[in-house]
This record gives structure tokens, C-alpha cells and sequence, in this order.
């Protein structure tokens, strides 16, 4: 049987929650989950549940002095404000139509996001999810922004703009040395690809971007990697089928992850 | 659910370790000794699972605050007269103007469940207050810039899934005035009235995100689990099929539960689908998924949940389909 969650205890999950929203807004983590302009929202709300978890928590020790006393009918502070008309019947039957009574069990599941956080302290999306939706069809929309390719030397483009090339047929791009950064996820055997996650609002919508790299041994999956090369020709132009796009690689980087992983 | 009898909470108190203490304790340990458990439990699929939960969870809870931030505020402090006057009399009116009014609530679907309970406390229709829960997460001025960018080119794409949702909530709506009373609406908690009014927000405030809070972790608990162990992948096996299409579309809808404002990210991406059937993506997702479900059931009652929750799933796949097949 599951105890109902007594006032105080609420004030306790709510804090542990407002701590945990306010240590991932503070820190870089949040980037792991959410989009960067997140991190004001989730400052205010972690701010916000700490302040509601004063009431209750103080409740606490309010409700032991009057124990103290010896005063059965407690008047903490959270009674007074959130006990309304059944405050009443809700000391006669336990069921009172107040506001602390009848707190459904389910609240008790608000103390896992902040264990997840210290427990298991979830790292962003990599190739376990790339993987699993390797077979997914992947179109890429026209980026916003387009690098401009005319050089000489290798020029840095996302991994979703190079997709987008050669998804348009590879000719914006030919011959042109290119860099692309990504960590590594395997498929089928020796294949190796330099992969990005995409996330629209927060992990949970997250798409996979890969470029098959080519010429190049691999390196360890979930290695961050700098790969510059060219576009291998036809690679990449028709999504639907079974070709992906692919870079021949003339070097490969290994690197530290960035703070932002996601394009 | 509540066994928070007098009796049983006074010897509790009574003892040296209540329960609050228990769960202090508790905490503690995981927050000193969290780094050391962390490596027993190294795997994979955990580890998704736990990324894509806790990124559901801390991107639904500023919306949620918001919504019960709102919903106090029209708990609270909104006036008798104001809300006379924004409200039309004639319910049959009023279910309209609500779906229009979710134009003007710029966020997810779980700011809306608050702001729905707060206004049938306040005495407004059910009806009125549902057909803004519908419509509200799938109207408003984000989720249809995000459509249009999703699906460039197709500005057809942003009206279908505008009618359809609005069409969705109203039908839904006057359904719910059709049946009344017998609607199986859980009598919602009577608000504080000791105390100031500053004491009386607070304590709504907390009663609302308490109440709300638990449920939206329980769904993002099963939103996180579809999307770490069902690839997409088994979804396009039934693009071929017009029916099952559909019908895969708006299961697949209820279940991955995204935010309204990136799920258009998503449905393009299912290349083999019909229009039709990622029309049904759009417009069954921000209406219903098991998040909302679940929040639902927390603030209206289960019983009302189990008739709403078909009911609405239901409207949304006939609406997206006649306004696709209109439309697209």
C-alpha cells in the first residue's frame, strides 16, 4: 500500500524539483534535452516551484509545535490557507474536499525526474537512437542559412545542409572539400557514419542526420569526430533509396564533444 | 485514493521518522551517492530512455507552470463581472468562441488542462472549457508558424490542420453540451476560501501543479519508452494501406505524445505517408496522447476520461480525414 503524500512531503517533491529544473538551467546540461532558449523558462519555473515548496516545507515544523502542544486539530499554515469547506468533514471521514486531502498517489512520481538526473545523469542522444532509427527516411528541408561554397580550402558545413546537397543532386557541392562534425554510429558491419541529432523542441522529437564517411578507418562509436572531405558524386541525391549520402574522407579528427550537440 | 485520515497522519507525526523524513533522507542519498549507482546501471536503452523522459518532462513543466500560473489567476483574481462579459451566455455560442480563443494561448497542450479545470470551477460550461482544451494546443500562432516551415510550399497544409483542429474541438464540444449532465465530469475540489486572496493563489497554484505534475510524469514515462524502442521504421511498413495508414498515424499520435509546436517536424519526415494520413498525425497528436490522457484522468476523473478520450481520438481522425480529403 502507498501512503498518501502527506503536505510537507509535497513541499519536499516540489523543491526537489525546482532544484533539479534550476541546477539544469544553470549548468550547461539542459542542452542535452531541451533547445538553448529553454534555459529562462526552466530558471523561472525551477524559482517558482522552490517558492511553493516554502509554504509546506515551513508547515512542518509549524504542525510539530503544535503536536507539542498537544493540539490535535492542527493549524499550520497550509491548512489554514488550503483547507476550505470540508475542512470539517475532512477530520470526520479523511476524505475532505480541502485542498491538501485526496492528492492523487501518482504525485509520488515526482521525485523520478530529479533521481534520473542525479542517478543516472542522462547524456545527450547518440548512436543507440541514430542506430535503432537508422531505417528511418530521412528529407531534409532547405536550411535557413546556406554557406556560401567557394574555396580553396576545406569550409566547415553541418550535416544537414550537406544532406540537403546532395539530396538536391550534389552538383552545389562537387569537388568542393567540406567539414563536417558529428559522432560516430556504425551500421550493418564496417559502415561508419558522422551523425548529428536534430531536436525540434526537446530530445523526444530528436531526427538523425547521417553522412556515411568513406576511406577512413573507425573510430570509436560515440567518438566525436571532425571528418574533411568531398561529397562522394550521386551519394545521397535520391533518399528513398538505400544509398546514403557519403563523404570520401581525407582526414578524420578525433574531438571533444561540443557544449551544444544538437543541430 | 487519500487515506490521509486525522488518525493515522497524527501518529505519524508522532513518530521520530515521518514520512517526510523518510523521503528527505531518501533524497539525500540519491543526490550524495547518485555518481556511484550511475555506472551499475550503464546501459544503452536506459540511458535513451532516461535522456528522452527527463527532456519531455523539463520542456512540458515551464508550460504547465505557466498554465496553472493562469489558472490561478482566473481562479483567483479574475472578477465575476469580467468573466461575464468575455464568456458568451448561450453555451452553444460559447463553444465556438472558446476554439477561437485558443488562438491566443501560445504554448503545449499541458498549460491547457489547468486553464480548462480552472474554468469550469469558475462555473462555465464544460463544453466550453473542453472545446478550449482542444483547441487551444493546436491553433495557436507557434504551432502554425512551425507547420508552415515544416511543410514549405504547402501553405494548404497549415489551413487543413487549422480547420480540422478547430472543427475537432468544436464538434467535440457541442457533443459534450448535447450530453449535458450526464457527462461523467468529476466534481472538481472546492477552492480555498479562508484566508487572503495572496494566500488563496498560492494554495492553487500548488493544488493545481501537484495534481497535474504527477500525471505528466506518468506520460512521459510511456511517451519516452515508445520513442526509445519503436523505431519509425515499423510505422512506414503500412504506408501503402490508405486505411491502416490513418489509423497507424493517429495510434502512433497518442502514443510518441510530442510537443504540438515540433510534431509538424516529425509528420514531414514520414515521407511515405499520404498528406491525409499526416494530416491525421497533426491534428489527433495536440488534441490527444497519452500524456494529455493521463493529466485528464488526474484533473477530470478517470470515468470522464475513458468517454473523452475515444470520443476526442475519434473526431480528430474523421475531421483530418474529410478536411484532407477536401483540402489536400
Amino acid at each position: 500500500m502507498v501512503a498518501a503524500v502527506k503536505s510537507a512531503t509535497q513541499g519536499l517533491l516540489l523543491a526537489f524539483l525546482g532544484a533539479v529544473l534550476l541546477r539544469l538551467s544553470i549548468t550547461d546540461e539542459h542542452l542535452r534535452y531541451v533547445v538553448p532558449w529553454m534555459r529562462w523558462p526552466l530558471l523561472v519555473s525551477g524559482v517558482f516551484l522552490l517558492l511553493l515548496a516554502i509554504g509546506p516545507v515551513l508547515g512542518l515544523s509549524r504542525r510539530r509545535d503544535a503536536d507539542a502542544e498537544g493540539d490535535a486539530r492542527d493549524h499550520g499554515h497550509d491548512h489554514g490557507a488550503g483547507h476550505g469547506a470540508g475542512h470539517g468533514a475532512g477530520h470526520g471521514a479523511g476524505h475532505g474536499a480541502g485542498l491538501e486531502h485526496g492528492v492523487p498517489l501518482v504525485t509520488w512520481l515526482l521525485v523520478l525526474p530529479g533521481i534520473v538526473t542525479f542517478v543516472i545523469a542522462p547524456p545527450q542522444l547518440g548512436s543507440y537512437l541514430a542506430e535503432r532509427r537508422a531505417d528511418d527516411q530521412v528529407l531534409v528541408a532547405a536550411p535557413a542559412e546556406v554557406v556560401d561554397l567557394q574555396s580553396e580550402d576545406a569550409i566547415p558545413v553541418t550535416v544537414d545542409e550537406f544532406l540537403w546537397r546532395a539530396q538536391e543532386g550534389g552538383g552545389s557541392m562537387a569537388g568542393q572539400p567540406v567539414t563536417l562534425t558529428g559522432f560516430v554510429s556504425y551500421a550493418n558491419g564496417d559502415r561508419w557514419f558522422v551523425t548529428r541529432m536534430a531536436i525540434g523542441c526537446c530530445a523526444a522529437d530528436a531526427t538523425s542526420y547521417r553522412v556515411e564517411v568513406r576511406d577512413a578507418p573507425a573510430p570509436e562509436r560515440d567518438q566525436w569526430v571532425e571528418v574533411t572531405g568531398v561529397h562522394v558524386p550521386e551519394s545521397g541525391s535520391n533518399p528513398g533509396t538505400s544509398e546514403p549520402a557519403a563523404i570520401a574522407a581525407a582526414e578524420v579528427v578525433e574531438i571533444d564533444a561540443p557544449s551544444q550537440t544538437y543541430e | 485514493m487519500s487515506t490521509g485520515s486525522t488518525g493515522s497522519t497524527d501518529t505519524r507525526t508522532q513518530r521520530p521518522f515521518g514520512q517526510t523524513e523518510v523521503v528527505a533522507l531518501g533524497l539525500l542519498v540519491v543526490v550524495l551517492l547518485g555518481r556511484w549507482i550511475a555506472p551499475l546501471l550503464d546501459s544503452a536503452s536506459l540511458s535513451t530512455w532516461s535522456t528522452i523522459f527527463l527532456a519531455i518532462v523539463i520542456q512540458s513543466t515551464p508550460f504547465l507552470m505557466f498554465g496553472v500560473l493562469l489558472s490561478a489567476i482566473i481562479s483567483i483574481l479574475l472578477s465575476e463581472r469580467v468573466l461575464q462579459k468575455v464568456v458568451p451566455k448561450n453555451p452553444v455560442l460559447g463553444v465556438p468562441v472558446a476554439g477561437m480563443a485558443g488562438v491566443g494561448l501560445p504554448g503545449c497542450e499541458c498549460a491547457a488542462v489547468p486553464i480548462a479545470g480552472s474554468l469550469i470551477r469558475r462555473g462555465i460550461a464544460p463544453a466550453v472549457a473542453l472545446t478550449f482544451l482542444l483547441a487551444a494546443p493546436a491553433v495557436n500562432p507557434a504551432v502554425v508558424v512551425s507547420t508552415a516551415v515544416a511543410f514549405p510550399g504547402q501553405p494548404e497544409f497549415v489551413l487543413a490542420r487549422f480547420v480540422a483542429s478547430m472543427l475537432t474541438a468544436v464538434a467535440v464540444g457541442w457533443f459534450c453540451l448535447s450530453r449535458g449532465s450526464r457527462l461523467p465530469l468529476r466534481r472538481l475540489e472546492q477552492l480555498p476560501t479562508e484566508g487572503t486572496a495572496r494566500e488563496r493563489f498560492v494554495a492553487t497554484l500548488r493544488h493545481d501543479f501537484v495534481h497535474a505534475s504527477g500525471f505528466l510524469v506518468l506520460g512521459a514515462m510511456l511517451a519516452a519508452a515508445v520513442n526509445t524502442f519503436v523505431p519509425r521504421s515499423i510505422v512506414d511498413t503500412v504506408a501503402g494501406q490508405a486505411v491502416l495508414a490513418i489509423g497507424t498515424m493517429a495510434l502512433f499520435a497518442f502514443v510518441v505524445a510530442l510537443c504540438s509546436e515540433s510534431d509538424a517536424f516529425v509528420a514531414a519526415s514520414f515521407t511515405a505517408f499520404s498528406d491525409t494520413a499526416k494530416l491525421t498525425f497533426l491534428v489527433v497528436g495536440p488534441a490527444m496522447d497519452v500524456k494529455l490522457a493521463s493529466m485528464e484522468a488526474g484533473t477530470f476523473g478517470g470515468a470522464f476520461a475513458r468517454q473523452f478520450v475515444p470520443l476526442v481520438v475519434g473526431t480528430a481522425i474523421l475531421s483530418a480525414v474529410l478536411i484532407g480529403w477536401w483540402l489536400l
